[in-house]
């Protein structure tokens, strides 16, 4: 059986999911929020190129730089500026820089092909840039306005981390609630366990909880059928084995009997012989219903059949007639049998079914009339197995097939689980059997498929 | 000593027939319920053995029908049922003993003779009349402390008369106590039967009141 922490897995679950799901609305947050900086930059960079292109044209560039921001303004004046934010520089025509900002503007390579956007590298940096291009009013000149687009990403990813710092504080108090939840919820299974591992083998009552999970409550009432059943089986069990050992009171008693007989016969050879033919009869009883009580009981362990094979009832009848002709025939019972129809072969445990008809032959042989005759008829869908004896009475009719049942005033020895026996077999093919009297005298058993 | 036996097991009933009729007890036997409920009357006998467990009818309500007609012969029952109330109720029902399967032929037969002996009033298992003594259980037969070998029908008839001292049998009471209704009775038998034992035991052991029957002699 392969195990899993129940917790262990939801848990893990649960901060999986939550980092997938936070990973993709955080991409699709940081894509969101990047365009929407260039949107802003761009549009930034835009208007301050205007700005620049309407200068008077009769400005002197004669000194490219202005003075670094550092060098203008005192520190404390400076406000929170960052010195990459924005860049410019003017070119001539032949890309002669007239003017640029002081800090970042002198690296603008002119590179001017149209006027507009483009993404160039700066001097002495492999860092792309992002340039916006435009002509003065008087066309004399180039304006280049530029920022590292570096500088846009890492605004962007500003932004996002800014974002994640509450869900790092919420995450671990969710999972820490998410968990509490879990073991209060799996308690009542727990509680279950204890109560299992608590008891004692014959111990077989329902189990009893206050509260359960709807989920969980297959499993709980699974179990107490199962209980019940077992139960039940125990108690067949008992009942079997009291019944068994009770059985085998009378023919330990007959032995008993007879072989004190033989001791107390002393030189009445008559008596002696007879008590030891008497002793054998006794001892083949004992065995008979050792035999048949083993048979018994195993088939009331079975559910279903093994050693299934494809078997036909032409076959089996042909076979049990045959096994069975010589105790008939020491009983002057004569055997037929009429194959009216032919059923289908059919799927079933042969050894069985060879019993089932064996028992059968064997109660008709013997409760039957002797002489007599015993037949078995095949149709489609039953058998009959007839005998042209006494019959039974309503009484004992509804009676035979009960464990240890035997007819009274019963002359014969007998376990009185040849029908039980028979029963089972046919209960364990999907068959049923039927005991009836004929009503033409003779007693009658018909097994229907 | 004439006993009833009902048992439908025929490899039991046969060897209890057989084992207590070698132990000396005269033996009718039954294997259906409902005769052997109405043989009771049709004979005297001195104890039954009834099997509790008959096919059709319960042992139980032979023994309280019995009862309640009035007969007052004693009854060991035969069960291979144990319980505890069973017992219990088995003898409330009347029964005055009760024994479980399997048992000895020998245990029956000595509780039958506990029950015989308890009815006739004698505490001793050994009955004792003169020099003559006589062990029921073990079926030996002493005179003066010798050994003396009796045949059953002999050892029936001893029986008879050592348990009723004083009582005079008529020649039909004895043939009746002493045969049971499968065998064939001469119509001297029970003078030669009387004829042997005085042989073996002394003339005057039993009494002959002519034209009345037979009665145990007087202790010499």
């Amino acid at each position: 059986m392969k195990t899993f922490s129940l917790r262990f897995r939801l848990a893990f679950t649960l901060i999986l999911l939550t980092v997938i799901t936070w990973a993709v609305a955080s991409s699709f947050a940081w894509f969101k929020t990047y365009k929407t900086i260039n949107e802003l930059f761009d549009t930034q960079q835009m208007v301050f190129a205007k700005r620049l292109s309407v200068l008077p044209i009769d400005l002197q560039l004669i000194h490219p730089p202005l003075e670094r921001t550092k060098d203008l303004l005192k520190k404390k004046n400076r406000g929170h500026q960052d010195d990459d934010a924005l860049a410019f520089a003017i070119f001539t025509l032949n890309g002669e820089m007239v003017l640029n900002d002081g800090d970042n503007g002198h690296k603008i390579p002119f590179n001017f092909h149209r006027e507009g956007f483009s993404d160039e590298p700066v001097k002495g940096s492999d860092d792309l840039w992002r340039l916006m291009w435009l002509k003065s009013l008087d066309g004399h000149y180039v304006i280049a306005v530029g920022q590292e687009l570096e500088y846009r990403q890492e605004m962007a990813v500003d932004i996002i981390v800014a974002q994640l710092l509450p869900w790092q504080i919420a995450l671990p108090i969710m999972l820490i609630l998410f968990l509490w939840l879990l073991t209060r919820s799996l308690k009542p299974l727990k509680d279950i366990a204890s109560q299992l591992i608590h008891r004692k083998p014959n111990e077989l009552n329902a189990i009893h909880v206050a509260t359960i999970p709807r989920e969980a409550e297959p499993i709980v009432d699974s179990l107490n059928v199962l209980f019940k059943r077992i139960n039940q089986m125990f108690s067949r069990e008992r009942q079997f084995t009291s019944d068994a050992a009770h059985e085998l009171r009378s023919p330990l008693t007959a032995l008993k009997v007879q072989s004190e007989v033989i001791l107390l016969a002393g030189n009445n050879a008559a008596i002696r012989e007879q008590a030891i033919i008497n002793l054998t009869k006794s001892i083949d009883r004992a065995s008979r219903l050792v035999d048949q009580l083993l048979m018994l009981s195993r088939l009331e362990s079975f559910s279903q059949l093994e050693d299934i094979t494809d078997l036909s009832w032409t076959d089996l009848i042909k076979q049990a007639v045959n096994d069975i002709a010589p105790e008939a025939a020491l009983n002057n019972v004569t055997l037929h049998t009429h194959f009216v129809e032919s059923p289908p072969r059919f799927k079933g445990q042969q050894l069985l079914l060879s019993i089932l008809l064996r028992n059968l032959l064997h109660n008709a042989i013997h409760y039957g009339k002797q002489p007599g005759c015993v037949e078995v008829v095949l149709f489609n869908q039953h058998l009959d197995i007839n005998d042209n004896g006494s019959g039974v009475s309503s009484e004992e009719l509804e009676r035979l097939g009960e464990r240890f049942y035997r007819s009274p005033g019963q002359e014969k020895t007998g376990s009185g689980l040849g029908l039980s026996i028979v029963k089972h077999i046919a209960k364990l093919h999907q068959m049923n059997v039927l005991f009836k009297n004929r009503d033409q005298g003779g007693f009658s058993v018909t097994v229907s498929w | 000593m004439r006993v009833l036996l009902i048992e439908d097991d025929r490899l039991i009933g046969d060897g209890l027939k057989v084992g207590l009729t070698q132990l000396g007890f005269n033996v009718d036997w039954f294997y259906d319920g409902k005769q052997g409920q109405l043989a009771l009357a049709g004979a005297p006998y001195d104890a039954v053995i009834l099997d509790l467990s008959l096919p059709g009818i319960d042992g139980m309500d032979i023994l309280k029908n019995w009862r309640q007609s009035g007969h007052d012969e004693p009854v060991l029952i035969l069960t291979a049922r144990d319980a505890l109330d069973q017992r219990v109720q088995g003898l409330q029902s009347g029964a005055d003993d009760y024994l479980g399967k399997p048992f000895a032929l020998a245990e029956v037969a000595a509780r039958l003779q506990a029950l015989i002996r308890r009815r006739s009033g004698k505490l001793s298992p050994l009955l004792t009349h003169g020099s003559v003594e006589f062990d029921p259980v073990a079926m030996k037969v002493t005179l003066d402390g010798n050994d003396i070998q009796l045949k059953s029908k002999e050892l029936s008839l001893l029986s008879l008369f050592l348990h009723n001292p004083g009582t005079v049998f008529s020649r039909a009471l004895i043939e009746e106590k002493i045969y049971n209704w499968d065998e064939e009775v001469s119509s001297n038998a029970v003078e030669v039967h009387i004829h042997h034992l005085r042989k073996k035991l002394g003339n005057k052991f039993i009494t002959t009141l002519h034209g009345v029957g037979y009665r145990l002699g007087s202790e010499q």
